[in-house]
């Protein structure tokens, strides 16, 4: 209906264009979570904003929408971006999250501990799709490091979605296989009911975290001096509870690496507020997809230990 | 404080987990109707 409309408008010559936006005909809306804090880097006032944006294309609920369509797009897709700025420069760093590429679904009564999951194509069948939406990422983004949350003991059901979807990557062409890289990382399994162990995960990412760099503006000359060249891609079986615990711990370390490539030292509160947008944002991205906010988030806020629920 | 596990977010959680179970077992499939008819995916597949 209104994919039609858009390269319609886009080629309007610059002025029908204006009328055109002006008339509020086509209103752009964004379904997510944006919000800014005022915090302080040092002894320097800034504003730390973090904007997460759902993506359009397979949206849906928790156990109506899962997995991948035909065109490569995946259910709860997010893209999240970390901003901090002062009057001297704007520091940026995006992460995405989105359900495991495979196509698969949970159906019937929903029961905790159950988690019934039922791959529904074959490998065959399904590796087009899995090729498609990767090479979409690496074109938006540059490479791309899969941070794979899910339980890998036989026992949850779970697992088969990790497996398959390692077998997927490795049979991806080898040009774009290049360009992608996976950790499997046990989020149960490693933190065990103490989430500050889910920080045990840092070593395994600085490489890449290094590598991907992050955004960095001038403000008093409104140029680039550094652009991200690579994104996380996060995931466990919602990407809701898990996935933003790691997705907190991630845009941690890329804030960090940056304030130690500026020799900033930046006191408890800075990271009071960072815990807390990420809890506001990892509730508000939970309640669109299940419809209440996150488990864990008392965690992500504080840095102290809850009790794990296991769902 | 730190590393005792909170009581407040443990119950809070038993909660939210409960509220889910109703939620995407009863409430959802409504939901979801309502988005795929607003995102027109009912013409490609539903009807």
């Amino acid at each position: 209906m209104l994919a039609p409309l858009l390269p319609f408008r886009d080629h309007l010559p610059a002025e029908a264009r204006s009328l055109l936006d002006s008339s509020q005909l086509l209103t752009p809306i964004i379904r997510g979570h944006a919000s800014s804090i005022k915090c302080r880097v040092g002894l320097t006032p800034g504003i730390m904003t973090l904007i997460s944006r759902l993506s359009c294309r397979r949206a849906g609920t928790r156990f109506n929408a899962r997995g991948i369509d035909d065109e490569g797009n995946v259910a709860n897709f997010v893209e999240t971006e970390t901003l901090v700025s002062t009057d001297e420069w704007v520091f940026s760093y995006t992460q995405i999250r989105g359900s495991v590429p495979l196509f698969w679904e949970q159906s019937g009564l929903q029961l905790p501990g159950s988690s019934k999951i039922t791959i529904t194509r074959s490998a065959e069948a399904s590796q087009p799709a899995f090729n498609l939406h990767f090479s979409t990422l690496v074109d938006k983004y540059g490479a791309v490091h899969i941070v794979n949350l899910l339980s890998q003991s036989a026992k949850q059901g779970e697992a088969v979605l990790g497996q398959e979807y390692s077998n997927h990557l490795n049979e991806m062409p080898p040009e774009e296989h290049r360009q992608v890289y996976l950790t499997n990382f046990d989020f149960h399994a490693v933190t065990g009911g103490d989430f500050r162990l889910a920080n045990n995960i840092r070593p395994l990412l600085m490489g890449t975290e290094e590598e991907f760099a992050y955004y960095l503006e001038d403000s008093t000359t409104k140029s680039i001096v550094l652009e991200q060249m690579g994104v996380f891609r996060t995931n466990c079986l919602d990407c809701l509870d898990r996935t933003n615990v790691i997705q907190g711990i991630i845009s941690q370390i890329a804030i960090d690496s940056f304030l130690g490539h500026k020799d900033q030292l930046v006191g408890e509160d800075f990271w009071i507020v960072h815990g807390g947008l990420w809890a506001d944002a990892g509730d508000a991205l939970s309640k669109i997809y299940a419809g209440t906010g996150a488990l864990k988030s008392s965690f992500t806020r504080t840095g102290k230990n809850t009790r794990d629920i296991n769902l | 404080m730190i590393g005792k596990m909170s009581l407040a977010g443990m119950v809070s959680d038993v909660r939210k987990s409960a509220a889910r179970l109703y939620i995407n077992n009863f409430v959802d499939p409504g939901r979801q109707n309502t988005m795929d008819l607003l995102l027109v995916h009912h013409l490609e597949t539903n009807i």
